[in-house]
């Protein structure tokens, strides 16, 4: 049933509210960032597990093992709160509820929130030469969610308010294939 | 023409009266010789046969004028109107043919004319369906050469286009590779760093 834009937002808004208090409770505020952001990728990657969520058939000590399977470091009362609102049939709100909780929380604490994702690890170093690089341009203090992904090939991606700079080696070998694909032959036509 | 047929008939009968008076008199002179008379009298009749001949012929003439004239002449009027009237008819027959002749050369020039008329429209109804015909086929066979040319070129550009994207797969994924397998740690940690001096704003 198709529900009023406002009380939507109102919802996720008391989504985030809640996610934030149980991260300030439990001193894990960045920590449940970066797991919803996980989630989010996760969850809109695997429809299935999103109808598993989404199931009242299926008890919640199932579902709750599940997740658990799925997001086996991830903190237990984030689960318990995903599967809740898969109950709630509201699964399709996590993007939102993660973005808007990355917002109460940037506003909250006068951070910005940058997520990195690069082929290896960061070192202490270069998390100080990232957040020293975007510290002058946010004007504020940098958190980062760091995420290792050898997709990349090489280099870094950050995004941050919905806004994203690729400077991977994936993407610029990308680049390079379509110029070589476009080039003209320059012969006769 | 009728009188002079009379005219004729007329010295006619003259003339076969005086056959048969010289017919009568001719045995006269016969008998004449016989007795060998000499002088103008053995040309002479004698009287008394002449006579009597000569009324004979009088008679036979008379009846002849009475009786035989007007059947002759029936006879003549009756062959004179039949070859009248068949002269007629052969007249008439003669203009009609020539009617008839003439009627039929009308309608042979006037079908000459009409075929000649026909002749020169279905030549040119066939000189131009055929100039159609060579026009249109003209057209058509431009028409598939141009989208042959068009095939081809699309083919040639297409296939062009597809080694280009295959020798750039390759090349990319060789780079890939060598990326992959071959950098360490330390390449990566140089490629972030390279990221980070060269990355833009995010704050715009």
């Amino acid at each position: 049933m198709p529900r009023n834009r406002l009380l939507i937002k109102k919802e996720i808004d008391a989504y985030a509210e809640v996610l934030l208090e149980m991260g300030e409770s439990n001193d894990s505020v960045y920590s449940i960032s970066a797991q919803l952001e996980e989630m989010k990728k996760v969850v809109n990657m695997h429809p299935g597990l999103r109808e598993v969520l989404a199931n009242d058939s299926i008890d919640e000590n199932t579902r709750v093992t599940v997740m658990h399977e799925v997001f086996k470091e991830f903190d237990v009362e984030l689960i318990k709160f995903v599967i809740f609102m898969a109950e709630r049939r509201d699964i399709a709100l996590l993007p939102r509820v993660a973005e808007r909780y990355d917002q109460m929380v940037q506003d909250k604490f006068d951070v910005a929130i940058l997520d990195v994702a690069t082929v290896i690890p960061l070192d202490d170093e270069l998390r100080e030469k990232i957040k020293n690089k975007f510290a002058a341009q946010f004007g504020k203090e940098i958190v980062l969610r760091e995420h290792v992904d050898a997709w990349l090939l090489g280099g870094m991606n950050v995004r941050a308010n919905g806004r994203r700079v690729d400077c991977c080696t994936a993407t610029r070998i990308e680049r390079i294939r379509a110029e070589l694909s476009s080039v003209s032959t320059g012969g006769e036509r | 023409m009728k009188a002079q047929f009379k005219k004729f008939a007329t010295r006619g009968t003259a003339a076969c009266a005086l056959a048969s008076a010289m017919a009568f008199a001719a045995p006269t002179l016969a008998f004449a010789a016989e007795r060998e008379t000499a002088g103008i009298s053995a040309i002479l009749p004698a009287m008394d046969e002449f006579i009597p001949m000569l009324v004979a012929f009088l008679i036979l003439l008379a009846i002849l004028v009475k009786f035989g004239w007007p059947m002759f002449n029936g006879i003549l009027e009756k062959r004179e109107t039949t070859i009248r009237e068949a002269l007629e008819k052969s007249e008439q027959a003669r203009i009609e043919s020539e009617r008839v002749l003439a009627e039929y050369q009308d309608k042979l020039i006037e079908a000459r004319q009409e075929a000649a008329t026909i002749i020169s429209e279905a030549k040119q109804q066939a000189e131009a369906q055929r100039a159609a015909t060579t026009a249109k086929a003209q057209e058509e066979a431009e028409k598939i050469i141009a989208k042959a040319r068009e095939a081809m070129e699309s083919e040639k550009t297409a296939a062009i286009a597809e080694l280009q994207a295959s020798v750039a797969d390759i090349a990319c994924a060789a780079m890939a590779r060598v990326v992959q397998e071959d950098f360490s740690d330390a390449d990566h940690r140089r490629l972030i760093e390279k990221s980070i001096e060269e990355i833009g704003t995010l704050n715009a």
